[in-house]
């Protein structure tokens, strides 16, 4: 059974790079495709980004794992 | 037939016609011609007739991305688009980044070809394979950035390329934004699509791209990541974006301007100027700004810039007294789709002349002071066509036939303003490149170690000639200047830079200095395989960009150029005046004053490092034999 991980989003330090989307869905889809990526980014290059989770997200945490910005982390774990 | 990395689709849009056409790209083309710069190539030249006017519906302008844009492989978001350019009237490929090439790709093209002209104004919507040509009357006559802004909210998360009121009057020197932050198309991509009444290009992707062999791919990828993150200075990258390859505050202060300077420096940017640090599509290394200041008036600006060095590099204007007013006129050049490094060249030139008395006031129409109003007067005629305005937007030559004194003060090459001055920053490949580049002056092709700093010993700079794959046969010739002191053959050096670059525009990757210091010849080879399932060689991927190269300039001979315009600027071998010092135009390491006789010299080792006609300085029989280009003649 794959591990599930409180994933903590902080919109102010993503740069919009969509790495954790590539990983996200190339991982469950075998594509490189941010559409299909359970993780949601909105605005990338606006003021204010969001981040957002589907619900088909199962919180693996390999896009907290992958992100390079200190964006998202995994609770209990130092940013990345 | 399954295509990894690449789409294999072009699409081809006829605006006198509003006809749309879809056709396949050859997998051997697709191996001698590469992606963005390769491809973009191939498809013009296939489409070519020498000597038309470029604004004519007959000039075709196409964009392009390479086979690694809408992956995960680092820093792979280049966009590349090929004309013929009205500012110079050559033909030739410009970049850009931000998300265009991304969502093309994963709408499932690579490439568009834009022919003909449309009555009405028109934006093209592009979203996976729904392609329509939309009314743009509601948007002619906005801004770039109102412009995106509108289409981004009308067709949600996309990539836009757009145009101002600069491109739609057809000035010269226009040029497009992607994504209201990345310029693409110095020299009048945005009076291109002016002319064609083409406001923007929307595209919107969601099919996905596959890859030939995912696990190579991961196991590049995951070594790339650790090496990133090793990286010690990684941190002050991604805190100081651009800032950090030039550090402008030194500068002003060299030239004795410590207000300028102060303001200009790192802790004035991050406390005043910087507010958020963002990304093209797969980039860990991210450099591009959105500024916000408070003016005068305590409104808030908010700046979109690829690069915040070209903002601050304005102080360098007399009368540019304060870091707001910088912004703000910097904000005002993108918004109208200007060029901010030509505007500042012009307004330098016109201080220096009124100043010394060369020029008659009267001649300009407008009272010419050395301050911010006058420089926010002349963007408005320049954008509106009025007076001194209308002769400036018909590019240098025009504004030259006003006084020969300014055509002999003028730092042009092929009509194209200088970037780099090598006066200030000496003879680099960068600062070279300028002279021999096919469009004119240009300096990202001459990307190499002497724009990294590794000047400093010969060892480093070795290990740069290996990482950007220059065969070790060249490296004695590369250490054999004109002169022993000068240490390196910038000329002969330029070519390899050119090669390097030519193959990072290929594939998509960017060619920033903090980018691609991670990339290796072996390592772009390696990735481009596991991608796209081909095998070729080092050998193979250098000698396509070498075909690439030697294309463009054989469209370029088509239209008359030759020799005798790659010249180097009359205003180079004075000295130029810097706060006290007055600086000569010398070698990269500063030993050696440049001559003329020298200057000749290096533009003979760059033809002959070519394998070109060293008189014609243009491409032998023998070399477009060689590399398979006898069609195009």
């Amino acid at each position: 059974m794959m591990e599930s991980f409180k994933i903590i989003a902080d919109p102010k330090k993503c740069t919009g790079c969509r790495i954790c989307q590539f990983i996200c869905s190339s991982l469950y889809h075998h594509e490189f495709n941010p559409s299909k990526s359970y993780i949601i980014i909105l605005d990338e290059y606006e003021l204010s980004p969001t981040i957002q989770f589907s619900d088909k997200c199962n919180h693996c945490g390999q896009c907290a794992r992958n992100c390079l910005y200190g964006a998202l982390k995994l609770e209990g774990e130092g940013i990345s | 037939m399954k295509y990894f990395g690449y789409t294999g689709n072009v699409v081809s849009i006829d605006l006198t016609n509003a006809q749309i056409n879809l056709s396949k790209e050859k997998l051997e083309d697709l191996q001698n011609f590469i992606g963005g710069f390769g491809m973009n190539c191939k498809l013009f030249a296939d489409l070519y007739s020498p000597n038309i006017n470029p604004l004519s519906p007959e000039n075709p302008i196409i964009f392009g991305t390479g086979p690694l844009v809408g992956t995960l492989a680092p820093g792979a978001s280049r966009t590349v688009a090929i004309s013929k350019f009205p500012a110079t009237n050559a033909i030739a490929n410009s970049c850009g980044s931000m998300s265009f090439g991304f969502h093309l790709k994963q709408a499932g093209y690579d490439h568009i070809i834009i022919h003909g002209k449309s009555d009405e104004p028109c934006y093209l919507f592009i979203h996976d394979d729904h392609i329509e040509l939309c009314d743009a009357s509601n948007i002619w006559g906005k801004d770039i950035i109102k412009t995106t802004d509108i289409l981004k909210r009308k067709h949600d998360s996309s990539g836009v390329i757009a145009i101002g009121q600069a491109g739609e009057n057809l000035i010269k020197s226009s040029l497009t934004l992607i994504d209201k932050t990345s310029t693409l198309g110095r020299g009048g991509l945005g009076a291109l699509m002016g002319f064609k009444k083409l406001k923007a290009i929307i595209v919107k992707g969601t099919k996905g791209i596959s890859i030939a062999d995912p696990k190579r791919f991961n196991k590049i990828f995951l070594k790339f990541k650790e090496r990133v993150k090793r990286y010690p200075q990684r941190d002050s990258w991604i805190e100081l974006g651009m800032l950090r390859s030039l550090p402008i505050g030194m500068l002003l202060s060299a030239k004795g301007e410590k207000s300028k300077a102060r303001q200009a420096n790192e802790k004035n940017y991050l406390k005043n100027m910087k507010k958020r640090r963002i990304a093209c599509p797969s980039c860990p290394m991210a450099d591009k700004d959105i500024l916000e200041i408070t003016k005068p008036d305590n409104s808030h600006l908010i700046c979109y810039t690829s690069s915040v060095i070209n903002p601050l590099m304005m102080f360098g204007l007399k009368g540019l007294d304060s870091y707001t007013q910088v912004i703000e006129l910097f904000n005002k050049i993108n918004s109208y789709g200007l060029d901010a490094l030509t505007i500042n060249s012009l307004c330098e030139l016109l201080n220096q002349m009124v100043s010394n008395n060369e020029i008659d006031q009267n001649e300009f129409n407008i009272e010419w002071n050395e301050d911010f109003k006058t420089y926010n007067k002349l963007l408005e005629l320049i954008k509106q066509r009025e007076g001194l305005g209308d002769i400036i937007a018909e590019g240098w030559e025009k504004l030259a036939s006003l006084n020969n004194k300014i055509q002999n003060k003028m730092t042009t090459v092929k009509g194209l303003d200088i970037i780099f001055e090598p006066r200030l920053l000496k003879l680099g490949t960068m600062e070279f490149e300028q002279v021999v580049n096919p469009k004119g002056a240009h300096v990202a092709s001459g990307g190499s170690p002497t724009y990294v700093g590794a000047g400093g010993s010969i060892e480093k700079m070795l290990t740069h000639f290996d990482r950007m794959g220059i065969p070790k046969l060249a490296h004695k010739r590369l250490l054999t200047p004109p002169k022993e002191e000068m240490i390196i053959n910038v000329g002969r050096m330029t070519r390899y830079s050119e090669d390097w670059y030519t193959m990072l525009t290929c594939l998509g990757l960017c060619a920033r200095a903090q980018m691609n210091r991670f990339y290796s010849h072996e390592l772009i080879t390696e990735l481009f395989n596991s991608i796209t399932g081909f095998d070729l060689s080092k050998e193979d991927l250098r000698k396509a960009a070498e075909r690439s190269w030697n294309l463009s300039k054989i469209l370029n001979v088509k239209e008359g150029f030759s020799r005798k315009d790659d010249k180097f600027p009359e205003e180079w071998f004075n000295s130029l005046k810097y706060g006290k010092n007055k600086l000569k135009l010398k070698d990269f390491y500063g030993t050696t004053e440049i001559s003329k006789e020298l200057a000749n010299q290096l533009l003979e080792d760059y033809y002959d490092e070519r394998g070109w006609d060293i008189n014609k300085g243009i491409p032998s029989h023998s070399k477009i034999q060689e590399l398979g280009l006898g069609e195009f003649l």
